[in-house]
């Protein structure tokens, strides 16, 4: 049994081998090919090489794209810092305000260079492991895109402050959105993995929440046409997983390291399925055994929940990690079988 | 803070509604309250009897980690709206720094002012004089307006590991002029909440989680410095 046909059966809740695993191991296949960041996120073939190669060392059952968030700013105009080891960063947002908003200009989904970096990693991808992993393309909602054109600040304060330049975003933001996922789901993804800052108790609130954010997933979500999984961004969300498990194309979650993943549970439907168990980018801080002993503690503790998946999330996994904790988590749901 | 004028007293109803305005990070609704707020009970109430009980309490849900960047940013909003308050009506200058100067800067590479102008905000509420030379700011130039102006305090900020690395330099700076000692350093940002021990690893003489876990920082920190 392939990682594909552990999701697919586990969906349909028929008896499997052994549960799926995983982690954001995007950034990882560098580290495992060599390759200069600088070319890993600007190379689709070198990305895509990175990606064979977690498959190959690794073998996951779900495979990341790049999860490049402010890339997708630089499509409007920001400019990138990049780094020796780690994911490029945001340097310098497109526009400083509001104000500014005239000024951008949309990306064209099939012609500008950053999004056919995104398209052609996971159309590669899909193509060398589509059969046997689950592809997950990793895309800014359209209320978190705008922190990569205006950066956090500016952004934060027109949500704040100005009700129509919000709108004003969103109108660009939204299109290019629905388009981009539909895009991806063509070039191969199975899952569109979007990233939810502003469900999030580190920057949002209930009001903005309920008044806002939601509202703007209620509004996008049914052009995306496929099935999304909500991802957690380094803080947690639970307060407002059951709020997102309405939403047109919800089917799974990623739970920060310090989420009740029962609680979690009771909050959404049976059949979405919750990623959980460790945090990405501090697994290295933990040792091979201990991360095979705590994968079999999360496995007896919810081994009745058969839709939980032990996995690493929070942004991709420290390249500091050595590749025995990774296989740590494989050791440990293999060991742990079909219970 | 300053004590109040003692003028009318205040309806502990605004106090309530103007927190919650904050915990909810509704801007609109605190910009209304406050301007009403000013009107009825004057400045230094509005201080010492609205603002005191709320920043109070907002700063030990900030010891909790229980406020969101929206609620502090909503938070800080405000205190620049009362400060604004302040000078538009007393006219210029009589609202006087009592405490620093300080200097405040994001570190070369970084554009990530948030976090930073929260403190700048807050310290000025406290009657500090900061000088603040905004994002993407060379180690240079922060050493050398530190020494001009007569700061015992720098606080720098980055968001990320590879920003962070740069603070190193502004260690090197104050040290390559003589001003170890008489000059501290303290950083924040998000890298170094997740990893405080980075701090020292920059050189930094001290770290703060929040903006007001970076007010009593950099009261500890002015006191230690040697005066010069």
């Amino acid at each position: 049994m392939n990682g594909r046909e552990r999701f697919e059966r586990m969906i349909l809740g028929r008896p499997i081998d052994r549960r799926p695993f995983g982690a954001i191991l995007s950034l990882y296949g560098a580290v495992l090919t060599g390759c200069p960041t600088e070319r890993y996120y600007n190379d689709a073939a070198a990305f895509a090489l990175g990606q064979d190669a977690v498959m190959r060392e690794v073998g996951p059952d779900f495979l990341t794209g790049p999860f490049l968030l402010a890339g997708f700013g630089e499509a409007f105009g920001s400019s990138l810092h990049y780094a020796d080891r780690y994911v490029p960063t945001l340097s310098r947002p497109a526009i400083s305000s509001a104000a500014d908003i005239p000024s951008l200009s949309v990306p064209d989904v099939d012609a500008h260079p950053r999004i056919l970096f995104y398209r052609d990693s996971i159309r590669r991808m899909a193509a060398a492991h589509g059969k046997e992993a689950l592809i997950l393309a990793v895309v800014l909602n359209p209320l978190d895109l705008p922190l990569m054109i205006l950066g956090p600040e500016a952004w934060l304060l027109t949500v704040l402050t100005d009700g129509d330049g919000t709108r004003r975003m969103l109108d660009l933001t939204i299109p290019f959105f629905t388009l981009l996922c539909r895009s991806l789901f063509s070039d191969g993804a199975d899952v569109i993995a979007m990233p939810m800052s502003f469900f999030t108790r580190a920057v949002t609130t209930d009001r903005l929440v309920r008044q806002l954010a939601l509202p703007v997933l209620q509004e996008a979500l049914p052009g995306v046409r496929g099935p999304v999984l909500f991802h957690h961004t380094g803080s947690s969300f639970i307060d407002h997983i059951g709020l997102l498990d309405a939403l047109a194309g919800a089917t799974a979650y990623s739970l920060d390291v310090h989420d009740d993943i029962a609680d979690a549970r009771r909050r959404i439907r049976g059949e979405s399925l919750l990623l959980a168990g460790f945090d990405g980018p501090s697994l290295h801080a933990l040792t091979p055994a201990e991360i095979r002993g705590r994968c079999l503690e999360l496995l007896r503790e919810h081994g009745d929940d058969g839709r939980f998946i032990p996995a690493a999330t929070g942004t991709d996994v420290d390249p500091r990690t050595p590749l025995e904790s990774l296989l740590a988590i494989r050791r440990a749901v293999e060991e742990f079988g079909s219970g | 803070m300053r004590q109040g004028d003692g003028k009318k007293p205040v309806d502990p109803n605004v106090i309530t509604t103007l927190e919650n305005a904050v915990l909810q990070a509704d801007m609109k609704t605190g910009r209304n309250i406050l301007r009403e707020a000013a009107a009825a009970y004057g400045y230094e109430t509005l201080i010492s009897e609205v603002f005191e009980p709320i920043f109070t309490d907002i700063g030990e849900r900030m010891k909790r980690q229980e406020v969101s960047l929206a609620q502090s940013y909503v938070l800080s909003l405000m205190v620049d709206d009362l400060l604004r308050i302040d000078q538009t009506a007393s006219g210029a200058g009589k609202r006087m720094a009592r405490r620093g100067p300080v200097v405040l800067a994001n570190i070369e590479d970084d554009c990530h002012p948030l976090g930073r102008k929260i403190v700048s905000t807050i310290l000025r509420l406290h009657d500090w004089d900061v000088c603040d030379l905004g994002i993407d700011v060379e180690a240079r130039l922060i050493a050398q307006k530190a020494v001009e102006v007569k700061a015992r305090v720098i606080g720098v900020s980055a968001m990320i590991f590879t920003t962070a690395e740069n603070i190193r330099k502004v260690r090197e700076e104050i040290d390559a002029r003589g001003y170890r000692g008489r000059i501290l350093l303290a950083v924040g940002g998000a890298v170094f909440r997740l990893r405080p021990e980075l701090a020292a690893g920059v050189g930094a003489d001290g770290t703060a989680a929040n903006a007001v876990a970076a007010l009593t920082l950099f009261e500890d920190l002015w006191r230690k410095a040697e005066e010069w």
